[in-house]
């Protein structure tokens, strides 16, 4: 698409910290996202053990792992049926499942609902952005979280929609997006301006993890990069940031570490020096090169070659 | 990897000059005319102000004077009660058929529970009051829970609930209508406070809390959200299911108080005399923007759209029109409203 | 948009014809000797559509009564919930049918229908008797009880010209014009109108069924016609929402209302005042009637084709004398 009506990567890692600070002001805040160090010994934000989840008679994960940290960019790619999008959702509280564990920095994580994920500060970017149409690019950040006016008229429900769309427009215009947050509706804007409202709102409120399913799926070339610019940002400034994508170069422009899933498991794992487009499609394919250990298995608890 | 800020700044300059397809749709540069237009409330608030104006012409004075606005509004109310509830329904994508039926009902609650206690004056009739918001709220709780939880289509649900809340009514009262209203409550019905009629200007209060709670609350916002994408809701968090079961137990307490009104404006429960409420309700609702898709919809634009049938009606008969052709005339204006609302929704987008 | 409407003196889509289909296999062994004693332990079934509160009541009350006299055991009048739906009442006929009256009482919710539902119980000889409402097929019932709408219509009409003084403007409001009950009652009124040259019928309406709309149109009208002196109805539910309109107005005993019969919502209004006369019919005695011509069928006797039950006026001012509250339609039997 001609033009980028999304920019984002305006700012640096330090104002993206700054600003989820601000927001996390008054409200409960879990353990902080730790601080950009050696990226090797960092603690994994996120660890989910032997994941199974059954669909009736189907069996979607059958003893999935998967493993994030903080400040890191850890792709999550798999074939069709491999069972992503299963564990997104139970990750992101949408999904129960049936066996195995899952913690997040260190406390167990079992969420039943959306809202005990972001309780525990994991933000989630669905498919299909999960925007309420008709309205707008602020009621949309805020949605589930709207701001009350103070005193006894906000007791009572009454939101404070000033203060929501000026926080939009801020956050808006510090990621770049350039989604009107004077509009009455997302539905008036185009698509690049509605991922653009949904990866913000993520952004935004996410405290330790972000998951982003298949962001760049629609989006054309430049808006592309611009996500992945974002992406990189976020976890520069301590997220530990989730990507799920088909696209080979995307994971290979912008992941840390990439973790295969292949028929409901974990396959492999590569560092982003360990891979290569051939490796990563064998790996999702069921190819002989996957299963190199020396090269693509890392262990959890060592570091590994950058 | 870390952004590099004049390479942001290369990519903002790239976004300055305006993109031909990816553009976006927002109308921001169209005049504050075309803006006028496409607002959702314009179309009905043309239509009665061209109404009123059609009619004052064509009857004079017998239309245009203190007592046929006062006849108007009085014959707005009742149904304008009812369709406030129904609104909040409709905004959720869902619907309620029941509510005219659930008005019976809780008319006929409210005279037993009046009955039982005695006496006519204000707690009575106040006792009454509460009586009939609670059958109301109880229906409208049943309908909630059986669409939200059951999972059950709205209208099935709510056809049913009309038929068997109908049905109770009969049997609570014995197959004839109840008439014995207390005495406080006729009065409400028939006197004036300052000119107004309370029953009106208890609507009218009724309507613009609702409006505000409508519009300006999380538990609106809330509404709002649930109709325009159920999904997006539950991802964020809220809980639907509780929130459907509140939005229906509201239409049923709006029915309750419906049917409290209408005691005191009737002095009967006028069993079968309400048997196309839920309908000239939610035409009301659709004439002032609400959509039946969801998550769009304004009790202003209620209000607005339960005045038009009435002054239509009010219109053509003092016009002399005969009766068939007003209900030709109300349909056909239903159906242009839903036709234009939806080219200017597909306009907008 | 159109429901039938229940209780309302005869909303029903038009007077069934049909003739009441009774079981004639009491009669084959009934048919004996004439007299009281020969109906001992024979049935008499009644089904109508519940269309006026306690209409039916009474006359089950006047056929019970008549019934006992001659020694018949007179079943209670069955009716279908929705009063007016002719395919509930031919499930209701059924499960009556299928107990085997010697003779069947018949208001039918539609005459055509009707008529269908009781043929092949007629065919086998059951005497029925229709009540108020015509069946289309005639032959279907031996005798058929009614009071006149016109008849009524006419009374309610020289009622209201009294009372205004036999000058000035009156209306008329029906509903479901379609009904020959309504078409009765209205006809009646024009004709009794138009011997009274300085009375002026302004306007027929026939607004829909709902009590809110009936009100609007009647506070419509009232407006376009200041000086209006009278309004006839054809029920009381049209009467009631009249009463708010005029309440509404402050033109209550400045408006003269006429309305039919004798439920208690009528009679309310009829002591307030709002509504100032009704058209009173005689269901108990129709009930009584037609249990009479069951009799002289079973025994052989002549049967009168055709009978109907006599109608009076009843005015607010005479609403409580002991003549009229012994006509009262919710009295026990």
């Amino acid at each position: 698409m001609a033009g980028t009506v999304v920019s984002y990567g305006t700012e640096s890692s330090n104002q993206v910290r700054e600003r989820r600070a601000r927001r996390a002001g008054g409200r409960m805040t879990d353990t902080p996202p730790p601080t950009a160090t050696d990226a090797g010994q960092r603690p994994p934000a996120l660890v989910a053990r032997g994941i199974v989840k059954r669909y009736g008679h189907v069996e979607a994960l059958k003893g999935a792992d998967f493993e994030c940290r903080a400040g890191e960019v850890t792709a999550l790619i798999g074939d069709n049926g491999a069972g992503k999008s299963t564990l997104v959702k139970i990750l992101s509280g949408t999904a129960l499942p049936d066996a195995g564990t899952i913690t997040v920095n260190g406390a167990e994580y079992r969420p039943d609902s959306p809202a005990a994920s972001h309780t525990a500060g994991i933000e989630t970017v669905y498919q299909d952005l999960a925007l309420a149409p008709d309205l707008g690019p602020a009621a949309n950040l805020f949605l589930g979280r709207e701001r009350r006016r103070a005193g006894l008229l906000g007791r009572l429900g009454f939101m404070d929609d000033r203060a929501m769309r000026d926080d939009a427009t801020r956050t808006f215009a510090e990621l770049g997006v350039t989604a009107d947050t004077s509009r009455a509706s997302v539905r008036a804007l185009s698509g690049g301006q509605r991922q653009g409202v949904a990866v913000a709102r993520a952004v935004a409120w996410g405290r330790s993890i972000v998951l982003l399913d298949e962001p760049t799926a629609a989006l054309g070339v430049v808006q592309t990069q611009n996500v992945l610019r974002l992406v990189r940002t976020v976890a520069d400034s301590g997220i530990a940031v989730v990507l799920i994508s088909h696209s080979m170069p995307d994971v290979l422009a912008v992941a840390d570490r990439i973790e295969v899933l292949r028929l409901g498991r974990r396959v492999a794992r590569f560092t982003r020096a360990e891979a290569s487009v051939d490796r990563l499609v064998a790996a999702m394919t069921g190819g002989a090169e996957a299963a190199a250990p020396a090269a693509g298995l890392a262990d959890i608890n060592g570091g590994h070659p950058a | 990897m870390s952004p590099n800020a004049t390479e942001g700044r290369a990519a903002t300059a790239g976004a300055a000059t305006p993109p031909p397809d990816d553009i976006a749709r927002d109308g921001r540069g169209r005049p504050a005319l075309a803006r006028v237009v496409a607002n959702p409330l314009f179309a009905v608030v043309t239509g009665l102000i061209a109404l009123v104006i059609a009619f004052s012409i064509v009857n004079g004075s017998a239309f245009a004077s203190v007592d046929n606005v006062r006849n108007i509004t009085l014959d707005a109310a009742i149904t304008l009660v009812l369709a406030v509830g129904i609104t909040y329904v409709i905004v959720t994508a869902g619907f309620d058929l029941s509510v005219g039926s659930v008005l019976v009902f809780s008319g006929v609650f409210a005279m037993k529970v009046m009955g039982w206690v005695g006496g006519s004056s204000w707690p009575t009739a106040l006792l009454g009051l509460l009586g009939a918001l609670a059958a109301g709220g109880a229906w409208g709780a049943l309908n909630g829970w059986l669409v939200a939880y059951a999972r059950l289509n709205p209208i099935i649900v709510t056809l049913g609930s009309l038929g068997a809340a109908l049905g109770l009514s009969l049997v609570v009262a014995g197959g004839a209508d109840l008439v014995d209203v207390p005495a406080s409550m006729i009065d409400l019905g028939n006197e004036r406070v300052l000119g107004v009629p309370p029953v009106a200007l208890i609507a009218l209060v009724f309507a613009a809390v609702a409006g505000v709670v409508l519009a300006k609350t999380v538990f609106g916002r809330h509404t709002y959200a649930i109709g325009s994408s159920k999904e997006a809701a539950e991802r964020a968090g809220i809980a639907v299911e509780r929130h459907l079961v509140r939005i229906y137990l509201f239409s049923g307490a709006c029915a309750g108080l419906a049917g409290w009104l209408a005691l005191a404006r009737f002095s009967t429960t006028s069993i079968s005399g309400h048997s196309l409420d839920a309908l000239n309700a939610a035409t009301a609702a659709l004439l002032g923007g609400a959509s039946l898709y969801g998550g769009v919809g304004t009790i202003v634009g209620t209000v607005l759209g339960a005045f038009i049938p009435v002054v239509l009606a009010n219109g053509l008969v003092i016009g002399g029109v005969q009766s068939y052709w007003q209900q030709v005339v109300t349909g056909v204006v239903l159906v242009l409203a839903v036709y234009l609302d939806s080219e200017r929704r597909k306009r907008n987008e | 948009m159109r429901k039938m409407g229940w209780s309302v003196p005869a909303f029903a889509v038009a007077c069934a014809v049909a003739a009441c289909g009774s079981s004639d296999s009491g009669g084959s062994g009934a048919k004996a000797a004439g007299g009281g004693s020969s109906f001992a332990g024979k049935k008499l079934s009644i089904v109508m559509p519940e269309s006026v509160p306690g209409y039916a009541k009474q006359i089950g009350c006047g056929a019970y009564e008549e019934g006992k006299q001659l020694g018949f055991d007179v079943g209670r009048p069955q009716a279908p919930s929705k009063s007016q739906d002719a395919a509930e009442q031919a499930q209701v006929l059924q499960s009556v049918l299928a107990r085997n009256p010697a003779g069947l009482i018949f208001s039918a919710a539609d005459p055509q229908a009707g008529g269908v539902a009781i043929k092949p119980a007629v065919s086998k000889g059951l005497p029925v008797v229709a009540v108020d409402v015509a069946l289309a097929d005639p032959s279907l019932a031996i005798s058929f009880v009614s009071s006149s709408h016109e008849q009524g219509g006419k009374l309610g009409g020289e009622l209201l010209a009294k009372q205004i003084g036999e000058r000035g403007q009156v209306l008329a409001i029906g509903v479901i014009p379609s009904n020959p009950i309504t078409q009765g009652r209205i006809k009646g009124f024009k004709e009794a109108m138009a011997e009274f040259p300085d009375i002026d019928v302004v306007a027929i309406k026939y607004p829909d069924l709902d009590i809110n709309k009936i009100a609007a149109e009647a506070s419509a009208l009232l407006n376009r016609y200041p000086n209006l002196k009278g309004i006839y109805t054809t029920n009381d539910t049209i009467a009631s929402s009249v009463a708010t309109a005029l309440r509404q107005s402050q033109k209550v005993g400045k408006v003269k209302v006429i309305t039919w019969d004798l439920q208690p919502a009528g009679i309310k209004l009829l002591q307030e005042g709002s509504v100032t006369g009704t058209v009173v019919q005689r269901p108990r005695e129709e009930g009584r009637i037609a249990v009479q011509q069951l009799a002289n069928k079973l025994s052989g006797k002549p049967v009168t084709k055709s009978v109907t039950a006599p109608l009076s006026t009843a005015t607010n001012d005479q609403i409580n004398d002991p003549a009229i509250k012994a006509l009262y339609y919710s009295n026990p039997c």
